[in-house]
C-alpha cells in the first residue's frame, strides 16, 4: 500500500512542471538540451532558400549576365528601335585583367538582329599610362529588316518601311585626364546597305569615320572601381545630384562619291537638381545633334538625328522625325516610392529641322507622361513610360533611364 | 510499536499528499508549475552542456533572409514573456550573452577595450585573400610581424566618407560588447600600399570562380579607399576567428545542429531587447547577414558561440555612404507609404524626408537625434525578434543604456579615433541625445521596480530605476500588498492590509503568517500621476538560513500584451 500511494505521489510530483526533489531549473533545461540532442541534426536548405544559396554561391546573376570569362547571356542591342534584343556572348579575360575582349550577338523580337563583337583594354598603358588610357575596339553588325519610315522633316507623316544592314568597325582611345574629364579620339569604319521604299535612298555606302568627343561628369553615381567601369558597368544607376556635359563631334567621309558626307556634332547636357535628400529629383536635358555637309552632300536619312521612340520624344513611335538637326529638351521629375522602384513624371520637347534657322516654337512636338522604374540605387533596371503626345497615347518600356 | 506509529503517520501523510495533489488537480484542471525551482534565480544558463559533434555549416542567403521576413511570416509571435530570463527577469550568462555593463564592474578602460587583445600591428601586411562578401572593400591580410600569421580582414573607408565605417566598426563593436554580446575584437590600424604584398597562394572569388588574388584586385581596392595626409590608408583589421566557423543565426527558430540552441530566437530576452541597442546606435544593418556563430572548444566540449558583428553600417554611416534619411524609419518596404507616394506622384512626403541633411562632418555621415523615436525606429526590414520586443524586454535593454553615462560613451566614440575632434563632440552629443529619448520612453514603459532586498530584520528595499535617472518626474508613493507566499502551487496569501509609502524602503509586517514562511511576496504599485497604467510589481523572497533571498520579480504583463513596437 504504502508502495502504491509513494508511487502515485511520485508521478504527481514528476508530473511536468512539478519541483522534483533535488530538480533545478537548469536540470529541466539541460533535459530539454538532450532531448534535442537525440534530434538535431543539420537541415539542409530547401526550396527558395536552397535555390538562392546556390546563386549567391555561384553568382549567377553576373556569372550569367557579366561574368569575366566565358560565356554568357548579352541583353539589349543597341540603338533605338532594335527591341528587346537577346542573345549569346563570349569574353575572355585574364585574372589581371589587362584586356578584356567580348564577342556578343543579340537578336530582338522584332526582326531585328544585331552582333557585335568588342575587344576592350581598360588600361592600355598601365605603367606608363597609370591606367589614363583605355583603348575599346569593336566590331559590329546589325541587321535590321523592318525599321519604321515616316518621311523627312518636322511634319512628315508617312508611313513605311525600310530595311538597313550595317556593318561598324570602331576604335577609340579614351584618355581620363580626371576621374570626372575625359577625352576621346575615335575612328572606323561604317557600311550601311539599304533596301527600302521605292523613292527613299537604296544601296550601300562606306563611311570613315573619325571623332573626338569630351565628357565631363560629376554626376553621383557610384564610386565604381575601375573593374567596375570596364567590367561590371553599374549601367542602372541613376543619378540624384550633379551634372554631365559631353560634346562628341564626328566626320563620316562618303569613301565612294563623296555625296553623303557630312559632319555631326552633338552636346548633351543634363543637371540633376535633388531635393528631400535626393528622394525627389529634378533631372533636365538639353541635346542638340547638329550636322553639316559639303556643298551639295546629303546626310543619309538612316543616320540623321531622330525624334520619338524610348529616349526622346516618349509619346511618339520610334523614329516617327527625322531631319539634319535635332533640338530636345526634357524635364524629368522622378521620386522615390521605395529603394526598388522609382516614379517619373516628364516632358518631353523636342524638335527636327532641316536648318537651325526653320525651328519654330509651333513645331515643337511634346510628350508628357508619367512612367514606373525598377531599379536600385536610383536606377532603372526596367522602365515603362506613358506619354501623351499629338499622336496619341503611347507606351514605351526600356532599360535603364531616358538620359 | 515506535515503527508502527511511523508506518501510521507516513500512511497518513502520503494519503494526504495524494489527496492534497489530487485535489488540487481536480481543482485547476492542470498541474501546478511552481514559480521557483532550488536554483533560482538562474545566473548562468549552461547551454554548453552537451557536445557538439555533428554539426553544419548552415549558410544563410541573404536575399532570402530578407524575403522571409518581409513577404513571409516566420517564427513564433505570441506576445509571451521572453523565455530565457530568470526569475528576476533578468538574462542569465549563456553563450549568447555575459551581463556587463550595469550588471558588473566594468572599468573604464575594460569598457573601451572590449573585446580587443593588446596586439601592435606591423607596417607590413601580406594578402592572403580577396573578400569574398559584402560591401565593404577589403582583403584578408597577415601582418608580417605577427609570429602567430593571424589572419585579419582588413576593410577600407570610402574617398567621400574617411573614417566613418572605420569608426563606427569599433565603435559599435565596443558598444555591443558592453551591453554583454559576444563580438568579435576589431581594430584601427593604418596601411602602406606600397608595402602590402601578395601571397602567391591568394585567392578571390569571381563569378568565374576562384582565382588568384592578383594586383590588379589589390589596385581597386586602394585606388578607392580613403587617404590619410600621410598617404597611408586607414584600414579596420577584424581578427579571423581561430575557431570553427558555423555561419550564422537567424532572429527566429533555433539552430536545429545546436541541442543546447533550445530558447526560440524571436522569445529570447537579448534579442528582443536588442532593438533598443539598435535603436540607440541606429545599426538599422542589424540581421541575420550581420551574425557569426563559432564553434568553441573549451575542456574537451565544443560548443556554440553566438554574435554580432560587422558594425560598418552603425550611427550614421551605411558603410560606403552616409546613411539614408529613411533608415531607422521606415523599413526598405514598407507598403502603404510606397502606395501613396507613388499614386500622389511623390506629393505624398514621408516624415522622414524632412530629416536635417548629412551631417559637415564626412566622418559622420547621417546621424541624428531629430525626430528620433525610439517606439517606432525599424531595421531595414523586419525580424521577428524585433517585432515581438515587450515592454518589459524594453526596459531590460534600457536600463542596460542607462548604465552609459556621458563618459563611458564619450570614452567609446573617441576608440574611433577621429582625426577631427568635432566629429567626437557630435557622435556623443547625438548618442546622449538619443539615450535620453530611449530612456523618457522605456524606463517608464513599465512599473520601473527592481534591485529588490529584504534584511535579516525585514526591512524591504527597491529602486525605482526612472527615478534614480530622473526620468518622468517623482512618483506620489507605493502602495505594498505583502503575501505569503506558497510556491508549491503559485498561491499568494495576503498578510494584512496594503500600506502606503512614500520612499522605496518599507518594513515586513512581524505577523504569525510571516514566521515559518517559505517565501513571502509583496506587490509594488507605484502611484504616479503620469503612469497610471502602471501594473504592480510582485517581488518575491525567500527564506534562507541567511535570511531573505530576492528570487523573484513579476511585472504583470500578462500573455497577450501588444509589442511594444507602434
Amino acid at each position: 500500500m504504502i508502495v502504491r500511494i509513494g508511487v502515485m505521489v511520485g508521478v504527481l510530483l514528476v508530473w511536468p512542471g512539478a519541483v522534483r526533489a533535488g530538480q533545478s531549473r537548469a536540470d529541466l533545461w539541460t533535459a530539454q538540451r538532450d532531448a534535442k540532442s537525440r534530434e538535431a541534426r543539420p537541415v539542409p536548405a530547401t526550396g527558395l532558400e536552397d535555390f538562392l544559396l546556390r546563386a549567391a554561391a555561384g553568382r549567377w546573376p553576373t556569372r550569367l549576365l557579366n561574368p569575366r570569362s566565358g560565356l554568357f547571356l548579352r541583353v539589349g542591342l543597341p540603338g533605338e528601335g532594335a527591341g528587346l534584343g537577346l542573345g549569346p556572348a563570349w569574353r575572355h579575360s585574364p585574372f589581371n585583367r589587362r584586356y578584356t575582349a567580348t564577342a556578343s550577338f543579340a537578336a530582338s523580337a522584332s526582326k531585328n538582329w544585331s552582333g557585335q563583337l568588342a575587344f576592350d583594354v581598360p588600361d592600355l598603358l598601365p605603367v606608363a599610362g597609370s591606367d589614363r588610357v583605355g583603348l575599346h575596339l569593336s566590331a559590329a553588325r546589325h541587321q535590321r529588316a523592318r525599321d519604321p519610315f515616316w518621311g523627312i522633316g518636322p511634319e512628315a507623316d508617312q508611313r513605311s518601311v525600310f530595311a538597313l544592314a550595317q556593318r561598324d568597325v570602331n576604335g577609340e582611345v579614351i584618355v581620363r585626364i580626371s576621374p570626372a574629364l575625359h577625352v576621346g579620339l575615335a575612328g572606323g569604319v561604317l557600311s550601311s546597305h539599304t533596301t527600302s521604299q521605292p523613292g527613299l535612298l537604296d544601296g550601300r555606302i562606306t563611311h570613315v569615320r573619325v571623332g573626338a568627343s569630351l565628357s565631363f561628369d560629376q554626376r553621383n553615381t557610384l564610386p565604381a572601381t575601375r573593374t567596375g567601369r570596364h567590367l561590371d558597368p553599374e549601367a542602372l544607376d541613376g543619378a540624384s545630384t550633379g551634372r554631365f556635359l559631353r560634346v562628341d563631334w564626328s566626320r563620316f567621309s562618303d569613301t565612294g562619291t563623296g555625296a553623303f558626307s557630312f559632319d555631326r556634332t552633338s552636346v548633351d547636357l543634363q543637371q540633376y537638381l535633388p531635393f528631400l535628400h535626393g528622394h525627389r529629383v529634378l533631372a533636365l536635358r538639353a541635346l542638340a545633334v547638329l550636322t553639316s555637309v559639303d556643298g551639295d552632300a546629303a546626310v543619309p536619312f538612316y543616320l540623321m538625328p531622330t525624334l520619338g521612340g524610348s529616349r526622346v520624344g516618349r509619346a511618339y513611335p520610334t523614329f516617327r522625325f527625322r531631319d539634319r538637326h535635332l533640338l530636345a529638351a526634357q524635364v524629368e521629375y522622378r521620386y522615390v516610392v521605395n529603394p526598388f522602384m522609382h516614379g517619373a513624371v516628364f516632358v518631353d520637347a523636342a524638335q527636327v529641322a532641316p536648318r537651325l534657322g526653320d525651328v519654330t516654337w509651333a513645331r515643337v512636338r511634346w510628350s508628357t507622361g508619367v512612367g514606373l522604374r525598377l531599379g536600385v540605387r536610383g536606377g532603372a533596371a526596367f522602365r515603362v513610360d506613358l506619354g501623351f503626345g499629338r499622336d496619341g497615347v503611347r507606351l514605351a518600356t526600356g532599360f535603364g533611364h531616358a538620359f | 510499536m515506535r515503527s508502527d506509529r511511523l508506518r501510521g503517520t507516513t500512511h497518513l501523510v502520503l494519503v494526504a499528499m495524494a489527496l492534497a495533489a489530487s485535489m488540487h488537480l481536480l481543482a485547476l484542471g492542470q498541474p501546478t508549475v511552481p514559480r521557483f525551482y532550488p536554483d533560482d534565480p538562474l545566473r548562468y544558463d549552461n547551454d554548453r552542456v552537451v557536445d557538439i559533434r555533428r554539426v553544419d555549416d548552415i549558410k544563410l542567403d541573404d536575399y532570402f533572409d530578407f524575403i522571409e521576413n518581409v513577404f513571409l511570416s516566420p517564427g513564433d509571435r505570441r506576445a509571451i514573456h521572453a523565455v530565457n530570463v530568470n526569475t528576476l527577469d533578468e538574462v542569465p550568462d549563456s553563450s549568447w550573452f555575459t551581463n556587463r555593463i550595469g550588471a558588473r564592474d566594468l572599468p573604464l578602460e575594460a569598457l573601451v577595450t572590449g573585446p580587443d587583445r593588446p596586439v601592435t600591428f606591423g607596417a607590413g601586411w601580406t594578402i592572403v585573400g580577396g573578400k569574398n562578401r559584402g560591401f565593404h572593400p577589403g582583403f584578408r591580410a597577415i601582418d608580417r610581424s605577427d609570429p602567430t600569421g593571424t589572419v585579419y580582414q582588413l576593410e577600407v573607408d570610402a574617398p567621400a566618407h574617411p573614417e566613418m565605417a572605420s569608426g563606427a566598426e569599433v565603435i559599435g563593436a565596443a558598444f555591443y560588447h558592453a551591453f554583454g554580446y559576444n563580438t568579435v575584437d576589431v581594430y584601427l590600424t593604418e596601411i602602406d600600399s606600397t608595402r602590402l604584398e601578395i601571397d602567391p597562394k591568394a585567392t578571390i572569388r569571381d563569378a568565374n570562380g576562384r582565382r588568384p588574388f592578383t594586383r590588379r584586385d589589390l589596385d581597386d581596392i586602394v585606388q578607392n579607399a580613403a587617404r590619410r595626409p600621410n598617404g597611408r590608408i586607414r584600414v579596420t583589421a577584424e581578427r579571423f576567428p581561430d575557431e570553427d566557423d558555423m555561419g550564422r543565426f537567424e532572429y527566429h527558430g533555433t539552430r536545429p545542429d545546436d541541442p543546447n540552441d533550445i530558447h526560440l530566437h524571436e522569445h529570447r530576452r537579448e534579442l528582443r531587447g536588442s532593438r533598443v541597442f539598435a535603436a540607440w546606435l541606429n545599426h538599422d544593418d542589424s540581421r541575420a547577414l550581420n551574425t557569426l556563430v563559432l564553434r568553441h572548444r573549451e575542456g574537451g566540449r565544443r560548443f556554440f558561440k553566438y554574435y554580432i558583428v560587422d558594425f560598418g553600417s552603425l550611427l550614421g554611416s551605411a558603410t560606403r555612404f552616409a546613411d539614408t534619411a529613411q533608415a531607422g524609419r521606415e523599413y526598405a518596404l514598407a507598403w502603404r507609404p510606397s502606395l501613396l507616394t507613388f499614386l500622389s506622384f511623390g506629393l505624398y512626403v514621408r516624415p522622414w524626408l524632412h530629416q536635417p541633411p548629412v551631417s559637415d562632418l564626412p566622418a559622420v555621415g547621417r546621424f541624428t537625434a531629430d525626430g528620433f523615436d525610439p517606439e517606432r525606429w525599424v531595421a531595414e526590414y523586419p525580424k521577428v525578434a524585433y517585432e515581438n520586443m515587450r515592454a518589459d524586454d524594453a526596459f531590460w535593454a534600457a536600463r542596460i543604456v542607462a548604465a552609459f553615462d556621458d563618459v563611458r560613451v564619450r570614452a567609446i566614440v573617441s576608440k574611433g579615433q577621429y582625426s577631427d575632434p568635432r566629429v567626437v563632440d557630435e557622435l556623443t552629443r547625438v548618442l546622449l541625445a538619443r539615450r535620453q529619448r530611449i530612456l523618457d520612453v522605456w524606463l517608464t514603459a513599465v512599473n520601473p521596480i527592481t534591485h529588490a532586498a529584504l534584511s535579516r530584520d525585514g526591512v524591504l528595499t527597491f529602486e525605482n530605476v526612472a527615478v534614480t535617472h530622473e526620468i518622468g518626474g517623482r512618483p506620489d508613493g507605493y502602495i505594498l500588498q505583502w503575501s505569503r507566499f506558497h510556491n508549491e502551487d503559485d498561491t499568494h496569501v495576503p498578510i494584512g492590509a496594503p500600506v502606503r509609502v512614500t520612499d522605496p524602503r518599507a518594513e515586513l509586517p512581524a505577523t504569525e503568517a510571516v514566521r515559518g514562511a517559505d517565501y513571502v511576496s509583496v506587490a509594488v504599485r507605484t502611484i504616479h500621476p503620469g503612469f497610471p497604467d502602471w501594473r504592480p510589481v510582485q517581488l518575491y523572497f525567500r527564506a534562507t538560513s541567511g535570511g531573505w533571498q530576492w528570487v523573484g520579480l513579476d511585472r504583470g504583463l500578462d500573455p497577450g500584451d501588444a509589442p511594444a513596437s507602434r
